[in-house]
């Protein structure tokens, strides 16, 4: 098992959709949400991911194909 | 002196002790210094810094350092100059510009928080610094490790200009120029972060790398004679640099080392190309929505900027505002400050002088009152995005003929030396 702490950003439509546990159904991954935010429009999670590696790379992919912006927790750390 | 007690989560509070960390193991929310300011009250005057060495290291006592300085020893008090050359073509009384072109070793404000993130990390004894960057951060760690004896790694998008890397190759770091778009250079090197007991300086080592940036708000404030500016304009990248100037204001406040209270307005300067911390604040909307970012200021152009929320907070709660700058205006204000002030700054400086002339055209910086321009870093690091907009002057044959028929023909109009 691996975990991963994400930060991700939703936007449109995508803040009114269940992603989270789409994710956790799709890829077999255990969610912890540790903070978020949300308004009209916008909104952001911060959470740890934990599952098998390969699944937990899958759903990385998953949510990125879907519209919902994948960041460390650290968010940019390139400067 | 050691007034650090240690860390404190900025989301929730909880205390951590002054170790390598980053993140609040509760809330995920980033970590940053707690100091002991009853202990620094009446012992830390004005006459004990203005005594201390003329660099960073006079303001010591609030940086969190143990022991003494071990890099960058000559980093800091780069100049405020009275800008009234600028002044007057920007229509204001009173305007200064705060000169980190000119800061040791790098040339950068990157000088400062790396000083202090590189002595930070030998006193916790690690071998190895990292970064990841697109420029000026990457010449300030391997400049700081070549001077500190550490080992040193560089992570850059391997696309990245001549510049840049020449200017961070000399140093003898290893260089690692990631095949991968900025998304995933970003997520490599979080992960490399976590894998490796190393430095990392805006990773692990931030919450001590982040208080170098105090030092800009420190000097601003000596330099004026212990008072602050109306306004300052600040360009915006992570956005730490203006919450950090905010803070050094506000800590000298309280320490009472400043003339009068601090009711300084603080704006931020973005590209238009990678400006979401300033739509933010146009938008009055304290969520930082990311963007990809497409501008010529490569130094500020981070999409989803980890400390957006709080720089909106401390614009908004300063009473200042936030202007975007396109890229034409960019090179205007390069050229702007250079023709006016003989200043060189790299394009942040450019975006800070553009956004500061659309805020005094809307009013927001009145023109008769101070305002201090926040200028990060030098124009040679950047000369290829003014390069096509400049030319050589004259092109002549090598006669006098020449020259005079040159200067006539271009309108110059100059007195010739009376021989007579």
């Amino acid at each position: 098992m691996t975990k991963r702490r994400v930060h991700l950003t939703f936007t449109g439509k995508l803040v009114e959709e269940p992603i989270l546990w789409q994710l956790s159904q799709t890829f077999d991954l255990i969610f912890n949400i540790r903070q978020a935010d949300f308004t009209e429009g916008i909104g952001w999670i911060m959470a740890e991911l934990e599952g098998d590696p390969q699944r937990l790379e899958n759903g990385i992919k998953w949510l990125e194909d879907r519209g919902v912006q994948v960041a460390p927790i650290e968010q940019d750390v390139v400067s | 002196m050691a007034t650090v007690r240690g860390l404190k989560c900025r989301e929730c509070g909880r205390p951590y002790p002054a170790d390598p960390l980053h993140v609040c193991e509760f809330c995920f929310g980033p970590l940053e210094v707690d100091y002991d300011y009853d202990r620094l009250r009446g012992t830390l005057t004005r006459k004990a810094i203005e005594s201390g060495p003329p660099s960073i290291w006079r303001y010591r006592a609030l940086l969190p350092i143990e022991g003494d300085p071990a890099v960058g020893l000559h980093c800091g008090m780069t100049p405020l100059v009275r800008a009234k050359n600028l002044a007057r073509a920007l229509g204001m009384r009173e305007v200064y510009v705060k000169n980190d072109t000119v800061n040791h070793p790098s040339f950068s404000f990157k000088d400062r928080v790396v000083a202090v993130a590189i002595t930070k990390a030998l006193e916790f004894d690690f071998k190895v610094v990292a970064c990841a960057s697109t420029g000026n951060l990457a010449n300030a760690v391997a400049a700081h490790a070549a001077e500190g004896g550490l080992q040193s790694f560089v992570f850059m998008p391997a696309d990245l200009e001549q510049g840049k890397v020449i200017g961070t190759l000399i140093y003898s770091p290893t260089l690692v120029a990631v095949e991968g778009n900025y998304d995933e250079v970003n997520r490599l090197c979080s992960e490399v972060a976590d894998k490796y007991r190393w430095a990392f300086v805006n990773i692990n080592i931030r919450p001590y790398y982040a208080e170098g940036s105090k030092t800009f708000g420190y000097e601003i404030a000596e330099q004026l004679g212990w008072r602050t500016p109306q306004h300052i304009v600040v360009p915006a990248a992570g956005g730490s640099l203006v919450i950090k100037i905010w803070k050094g204001l506000k800590e000298f406040e309280r320490l009472g080392l400043l003339s009068g209270p601090c009711a300084t307005r603080m704006h931020l300067a973005q590209a238009e190309g990678c400006g979401p911390i300033v739509t933010a604040i146009k938008e009055n909307s304290e969520i930082i929505k990311p963007v990809k970012p497409r501008t010529i200021a490569k130094s500020l152009a981070i999409g989803n900027p980890a400390d957006g929320y709080y720089a909106y907070k401390v614009v908004k709660g300063s009473g200042g505002h936030g202007e975007h700058a396109s890229d034409d205006e960019i090179v205007e204000g390069m050229k702007l400050l250079a023709s006016t002030e003989g200043i060189f700054a790299e394009t942040a400086g450019g975006v800070t002088v553009a956004a500061a002339k659309r805020l005094i055209e809307q009013g927001r910086i009145p023109r008769d009152e101070s305002l201090v321009l926040c200028i990060t870093g030098n124009g040679l690091k950047t000369q290829e995005a003014v390069a096509p907009s400049l030319k050589v002057s004259l092109q002549i044959k090598p006669t006098l003929r020449s020259f005079d028929e040159s200067m006539t023909s271009h309108g110059i109009e100059v007195t010739p030396r009376n021989l007579s």
